[in-house]
């Protein structure tokens, strides 16, 4: 059992050893597994036929065919392989804001999600990897599908800290560029940019075939905006600090907040991206295993 | 075309404007307070201001509008803001200039309807002032035994006009008609002397027309019809009548003592005499009161128009003074339903015999017979009157302030010193008897003592001394005449009230000095002759009293001091002089209570609604007695605190009315309201304000501005419900 105490409890554990990430789409893993694979190998279920080129292993050859057509064709078959997943966690300075009725913060519950994934595709015998970033990648470490890997990605977990600004888009472009092969992504983030250069960064990832899982973290008071005084609002990220009434502006934020989040989850939506709403007034525990449930 | 002239019933209370900054300053101030937040959902949060705060602003400048507005309508509402058209006002000149004179006198406490019929007055006076015209100004006069002036200049300021209405307060004594009038006069032709200019000029008395008040006895009414007219010549005289047509009243109309002097350990009767001024029999429960408690109380009945006395028995058993008050509550006018005394009861009677012929020899001295009666006792220390017997010297020797009577028996003539001394006596309560004898030189007695009712003094009485009751004209002897007992009115002869067969007229006299009594003076028989001549002559002086006997005191003049009669003759002569001439410690009110108080140094007293005053009797002017009580001089640890009572003077207790035939010959020109009852208040002040026909916007505005304060309450409630309904968008 890893040694985790504030970011997994062993309840939390024994809780999450009975979900798994299974890929949906066709992964690039380094060893035999139960994710589909995009090459073909010599496995036990058929694929198609191709024809011979020298090198090619003779044991292959499909005498059947040869018999009918008399040319050399090889059997080629599905192989499947091991998951690779690639957390990508915002730690930029949005993502430090705790409100009036969570108990904490944004990256706090961002780096419980992550822990609990990472725990979750290492205990299927699944490879990990992670990256923090804010306005630039702050730390990067390479997949594993090696149990002691946990160990390691929590510490790293630990070890992160709200940064500075967020900019998400090159980031997401940056991280595609490095993913040579193809996997899972997992974004976990409050996604406080603009929405059309984030398309274009998770559209990037998409078009390196991975799969993309958009964890969308929010605390409820921004949502529901539930100040009545006035009051100074202290922008994070270097906004200019505004002076507000609360109550007379409580519905135009919220419908502007909600018009954000449903035009974040339509984009998701058409780039086959899970989009994955964590509040962090709720249970993870109880969103993660509804999710992952609904992978099958 | 109608001219329209506009102005402020209250312009002061314009100042009030300056409240409607107070949402402004509020606004401002809660923008101050804030509190701070940090917050990540900038671009939202910014989204959403640029969005809103036009909308925002619209909605809090329209809040804001509406509160000013809500304040400054109330403010301008209290001002009064007030319409009249030219024609009401005759002109852009026309004013008028209105003396009201209300009628303080206790009459008016009568309550009715919970209100007092003096509060009705206030209540029409300031009613008067608001409905008044623009231009209008006010005098104000309280009609009292002495006219109380409170505006004496015309004034226009409605809030000073209603503050001093306000303050006026009823006095507990009658009023002065006359002297009202005259002060009105004097008031209006010291306006017109400031150079005051109003179109016309207007007295309106507010009164219950009690008789009392406005039917004065025939010799004022000559003197009352002149001021009238003379009032009437330069203004129009209205008078309003608040009073009630047959109101009823039970007044407490005397307290005393039955006996002029109370005795430790004797019982004495208080007497309470009740009169019902009303028109129905009243049966009448009465509470006797002594020292702040209830010790007694009888019912008794009252016929209409008449009077009834009710007596306590009372026995008081220490030589102190005794608050006692009675009370008969339950009638409408409360100040006449309770009176107030002060008993003194006394242990002992010092009396000072002063014998101008003493003798060595036993009852050879010009005031043996008479120490013998005045002290018959063989154990003297015991009786009642301690007597001493002293030669002529004891006037300049003994302190006369010891006694509280002196018998100068056949002293033959008194120094200037000893006159003085006398009359200071006589100051301080003291009293004197003089019985006559061959000693007495009758010119010097004139001379020195002065004789009342004289107006030229003696050569000896520069100070204007008139001691003496009578004049000693001439020595009678040779005849014998007898006593005439005078019906034996005199309360000091009470004794022998219906026992006139036991030969008290048969005593001889056969020397006398005959006494010449003034007519104009305040001196009266006590007892005379057969012959008509006076033969114990008295009268008040300061607060004692002197009593002057045309004989001897012992038998050489008269067998009176031999026979049995002359025992108790002479004792009620020490005791009656012994009770004073002033009524006790008891006064009334209108009279000054610098009588009650020590001659000199100042002296702290209480009042009987509570508050204390220092008083000092020497310093110039008399204080008036302006409430009914009992007062109180606070004294040292040492001496202890006296008390005096004060009461009202019930001549105001009867409230009949005047007759309206009478009062229209008296007061010729006079408008009277014809209405009777306390109704004509609203509707004399009604006519006044038809005269004035002015509109007034106030109760308008406080319509608009009840409009504002809704129109506000919806605003604000809509603009929080519509976030609210919105906040709750998921």
């Amino acid at each position: 059992m890893p040694n985790a105490p504030s970011l997994l409890d062993p309840q939390t554990f024994a809780r999450l050893q009975r979900f798994s990430l299974r890929a949906r789409l066709m992964v690039e893993g380094y060893t035999s597994g139960v994710h589909r694979s995009p090459f073909h190998g010599f496995s036990v279920e058929f694929a198609e036929h191709r024809e011979y080129a020298p090198g090619d292993d003779p044991r292959y050859l499909d005498w059947k065919v040869f018999g009918r057509t008399d040319k050399y064709y090889l059997k080629q078959f599905e192989e499947e392989t091991n998951l690779v997943c690639h957390l990508l966690l915002d730690a930029s300075e949005s993502m430090g804001y705790r409100g009036t009725v969570s108990a904490v913060s944004k990256l706090d519950y961002a780096k419980r999600a992550a822990a609990a994934l990472a725990y979750i595709v290492l205990h299927q015998q699944d490879s990990m990897g992670l990256a923090t970033f804010d306005n630039a990648i702050r730390s990067w470490v390479r997949p594993s599908g090696n149990p002691s890997h946990l160990q390691d990605i929590l510490q790293v977990l630990e070890q992160t800290e709200a940064g500075q600004g967020t900019s998400l888009a090159p980031i997401l472009h940056e991280a595609a560029d490095r993913l040579k092969k193809r996997g899972v992504v997992i974004v976990v983030s409050d996604f406080f940019d603009d929405l059309d250069t984030l398309s274009l960064g998770l559209k990037h990832l998409r078009y390196r075939r991975h799969e993309v899982i958009v964890m969308h973290v929010l605390d409820p008071d921004e949502e529901q905006f539930p100040f009545d005084e006035s009051t100074m609002f202290h922008g994070l990220e270097g906004a200019a600090s505004v002076l507000a009434e609360p109550r007379a502006i409580r519905a135009r934020y919220q419908k502007e907040f909600q018009a954000y989040v449903r035009a974040l989850r339509a984009a998701c939506h058409g780039l086959s991206i899970d989009y994955v709403p964590l509040r962090t007034d709720q249970s993870l525990e109880a969103i993660l295993s509804d999710y992952l449930a609904s992978r099958g | 075309m109608v001219l329209l002239a506009f102005g402020w019933t209250n312009p002061l209370m314009l100042g009030w404007l300056a409240a409607a900054a107070l949402p402004l300053l509020v606004h401002l101030l809660r923008r101050r307070r804030y509190r701070e937040v940090s917050w990540a959902a900038m671009r939202w949060l910014r989204a959403a201001i640029e969005h809103e705060t036009r909308r925002v602003r619209l909605e809090q400048w329209g809040l804001l509008a509406l509160r000013t507005l809500f304040i400054v309508l109330v403010v301008l509402a209290a001002a009064g803001p007030r319409l009249q058209s030219a024609t009401a006002i005759g002109g852009a000149g026309d004013n008028c200039l209105r003396l009201l004179v209300i009628d303080g006198s206790y009459s008016m406490g009568y309550r009715w309807d919970d209100q007092t019929l003096f509060g009705r007055a206030k209540s029409l006076a300031q009613r008067m002032v608001r409905e008044g015209g623009l231009g209008d100004a006010y005098m104000l006069v309280l009609m009292a035994e002495r006219p109380v002036v409170a505006v004496d200049r015309p004034s226009k300021d409605r809030l000073l006009l209603a503050k001093r209405i306000e303050e006026l307060s009823l006095s507990e004594s009658e009023a002065s008609l006359p002297a009202t009038l005259l002060k009105s006069s004097e008031l209006l032709e010291s306006a017109d002397r400031d150079g005051s200019r109003f179109s016309r000029a207007e007295v309106i008395i507010v009164s219950d027309l009690q008789a009392k008040t406005w039917s004065p006895a025939a010799e004022s009414r000559d003197e009352l019809r002149h001021r009238f007219e003379r009032l009437a010549a330069k203004t129009s005289v209205r008078v309003i009548n608040v009073g009630v047509a047959s109101a009823e009243n039970i007044a407490v109309s005397q307290f005393k003592t039955e006996d002029p002097l109370t005795i430790v350990g004797r019982p004495a009767a208080l007497q309470a005499t009740l009169e019902n001024f009303g028109s129905q029999l009243h049966r009448q429960a009465v509470e006797l009161w002594a020292d702040g408690r209830q010790v007694g109380q009888q019912a008794v009945e009252i016929p209409a128009r008449g009077s009834a006395l009710v007596e306590f028995p009372r026995l008081f058993d220490e030589e102190r003074e005794h608050r006692l008050e009675i009370r008969a509550p339950g009638d409408r006018l409360e100040i006449d339903n309770r009176r107030f005394l002060i008993v003194s009861p006394r242990k002992q009677v010092r009396v000072l015999c002063v014998d101008g012929r003493p003798s060595g020899r036993p009852y050879q001295g010009a005031a043996d017979y008479l120490a013998l009666g005045l002290a018959p006792s063989a154990k003297r220390e015991l009786d009642l009157l301690r007597v001493e017997t002293v030669g002529e010297n004891g006037l300049i020797d003994r302190d006369l302030r010891d006694y509280d009577c002196l018998f100068l028996c056949n002293v033959s003539h008194f120094t200037a010193g000893q006159a003085q001394r006398l009359d200071s006596y006589l100051r301080d309560g003291g009293s004197i008897v003089f019985f006559l004898g061959e000693h007495v030189d009758p010119e010097r007695y004139h001379d020195v003592l002065g004789v009342a009712g004289e107006s030229k003094p003696g050569p000896g009485g520069g100070a204007g001394l008139r001691l003496l009751p009578a004049r000693l004209e001439r020595l009678v002897s040779g005849q014998s005449s007898q006593i005439n007992p005078l019906g034996f009115r005199h309360p000091m002869l009470k004794a022998w009230r219906g026992r006139e067969e036991e030969g008290f007229a048969k005593i001889p006299v056969w020397k006398y000095y005959r006494l010449k009594v003034s007519e104009a003076g305040p001196a009266r028989k006590v007892l005379a002759l057969d012959n008509g001549d006076p033969l114990l002559v008295e009268q008040n002086v300061h607060r004692g009293r002197v009593l002057l006997v045309a004989t001897s005191a012992d038998p050489g003049w008269s067998a009176l001091p031999l026979v049995p009669h002359f025992v108790p003759l002479v004792r009620s002569m020490a005791l009656w002089c012994a009770a004073g001439a002033a009524p006790g410690r008891t006064g009334q009110v209108g009279q000054p209570f610098d009588v009650f108080l020590a001659a000199h140094g100042g002296q702290r007293v209480q009042l009987p609604d509570g508050r204390v005053q220092m008083i000092r009797p020497d310093a110039g002017s008399a204080r008036i007695a302006t409430q009914s009580g009992m007062y109180t001089v606070l004294g040292q640890a040492t001496t202890g605190n006296k008390h005096f009572a004060i009461n009202v003077d019930t001549a105001e207790s009867d409230l009949a009315k005047v007759d309206e035939s009478r009062l229209r010959a008296m007061a010729p020109g006079v408008a009277f309201n014809e209405n009777d009852g306390v109704g004509d208040a609203g509707s004399a002040s009604a006519a006044l304000a038809r005269h004035n026909q002015s509109l007034r916007l106030d109760t308008v505005l406080l319509f608009v501005a009840l409009a504002v304060a809704l129109g506000e309450t919806f605003c604000a409630w809509r603009f929080g419900h519509s976030r609210r309904k919105a906040s709750i968008v998921p």
